[in-house]
């Protein structure tokens, strides 16, 4: 696969993967009270801060073969180190705090009495989180989701510690811009491919204001 | 009894004791601003956290402290009637009703009057697109399409004109005697209160209503 259409592989399945495990911190991070909810939200959002080549060194030695699942994955034909898996872990695990906070200001956009007057109406708990919650935070999430298919593209660290820069395999824009300038004369092809970079990034992240506005325009509308 | 309430209320920081019965079929609960009428409603729908002590409707438990019994909110069969409606803001007036039916084919003009209450025009609207009074309308409708065993009504007058009010209050009433629905109601207004409960509680600075 070329770089580019890697890169949109990688960062669409994150982006999809990451969904219910963001939907779920994110939830629980607004809506509950609990002991050791900042240190849980503190080690949720600790990639955002960690250099990446810090995520990716941890990955590995938690997913490498020599790593503490390693054993594990290898038992179920699962291998992680320099394949597709392990840039879409990679992309996932770095793209997850700013999905994670997304969600929850999406959770906290609205309007609890909502859910209140819902259950007081005869509605589960699960009712009102399929009929209420979800729809009203839904533009909330899915620029979440966005925003971690945007943080995806740009993934570098991480990925070339745990995927390596195998060219079909996990050499995604990001790795071929530098694989590129590495090599002799190769700058007008890393500038190409930066161009293209900044075009995918600034196409997502506009999408991602306008589902952002739309979510602060039906959270913000009273009823 | 139809009503005996005996709660403690977090309200503000500080505890509020609530003591209650009554047999009447609809009481009202008056008391000047931020004494916790609100609380007090919050508390019978089973939505404060803080509250203890002891809710029985009609003959019903919904929460004992001392038999560790807490029915949740959606279980009580209570129909709240907030004083801002709190319509769904993702779903058609139409689709507000029918969220709370129980019984979702029973055509909902028969059952809960959509042309008394005045909304049979505003069924397929948006509700950031009603006036005040009419998103209190169909809060009204919704509420009762949850077929409650006891109704709470936080001001629900109040966002409608003079004539509107006599009007609905009338509707209320009507639906509460038909299918048998205790009635508690908060309101600052003495004609609102007339209309709408037999019984009235006051709750002073003690707590006691």
């Amino acid at each position: 696969m070329s770089p580019l259409v890697l890169s949109l592989v990688i960062a669409c399945a994150s982006a999809l993967i990451g969904m219910p495990p963001a939907i779920a911190l994110g939830w629980v991070l607004a809506r509950r009270t609990f002991r050791g909810k900042t240190l849980l939200s503190a080690l949720v959002l600790a990639p955002l801060v960690l250099p990446p080549v810090v995520t990716g060194l941890l990955l590995l030695r938690l997913l490498g073969r020599r790593g503490a699942f390693g054993p594990v994955l290898e038992g179920i034909g699962v291998s992680v180190p320099f394949t597709t898996l392990g840039a879409v872990i990679a992309a996932l695990v770095v793209g997850l705090p700013l999905y994670v906070i997304a969600a929850r200001t999406a959770f906290e956009g609205v309007d609890p009495r909502l859910e209140e007057v819902a259950s007081t109406l005869g509605a589960s708990p699960l009712r009102v989180l399929t009929r209420i919650t979800l729809p009203l935070a839904w533009p909330g999430l899915l620029a979440g989701a966005v925003l971690a298919f945007a943080r995806a593209l740009g993934e570098f660290g991480a990925t070339a510690v745990l995927a390596g820069d195998v060219p079909g395999e996990t050499r995604t824009i990001a790795l071929a811009v530098y694989a590129a300038l590495e090599a002799p004369r190769g700058e007008p092809d890393a500038l190409r491919l930066s161009l293209l970079s900044v075009g995918l990034s600034v196409l997502a992240l506009v999408f991602h204001e306008l589902l952002l506005a739309r979510h602060v325009r039906r959270a913000g509308r009273r009823a | 009894m139809d009503v005996e309430l005996d709660l403690t209320l977090p309200i503000g920081g500080r505890e509020v004791r609530v003591a209650l019965r009554s047999s009447a079929p609809s009481i009202a609960i008056v008391g000047p601003s931020g004494i916790g009428k609100t609380s007090l409603l919050r508390a019978i729908a089973g939505l404060s956290r803080g509250c203890r002590g002891k809710v029985q409707l009609r003959g019903t438990v919904l929460q004992d402290d001392a038999s560790k019994i807490l029915v949740p909110p959606h279980e009580r069969r209570i129909g709240w009637v907030p004083q801002e409606a709190h319509l769904f803001p993702h779903l058609s007036v139409r689709e507000n009703i029918a969220f709370a039916a129980r019984a979702p084919s029973k055509t909902l003009d028969d059952e809960l009057g959509i042309t008394a209450l005045g909304i049979t025009a505003l069924l397929d609207r948006a509700p950031s697109t009603l006036s005040g009074g009419e998103r209190q309308r169909v809060a009204i409708a919704r509420a009762l399409a949850c077929a409650p065993q006891t109704l709470l009504l936080d001001e629900p007058l109040v966002a409608l004109d003079r004539e509107a009010r006599a009007q609905i209050a009338e509707r209320i009433i009507e639906h509460c005697t038909t299918h048998d629905i205790l009635r508690v109601v908060v309101a600052h207004d003495e004609s609102d209160l007339t209309a709408l409960a037999e019984q009235r509680f006051e709750m002073t600075e003690r707590g006691h209503p």
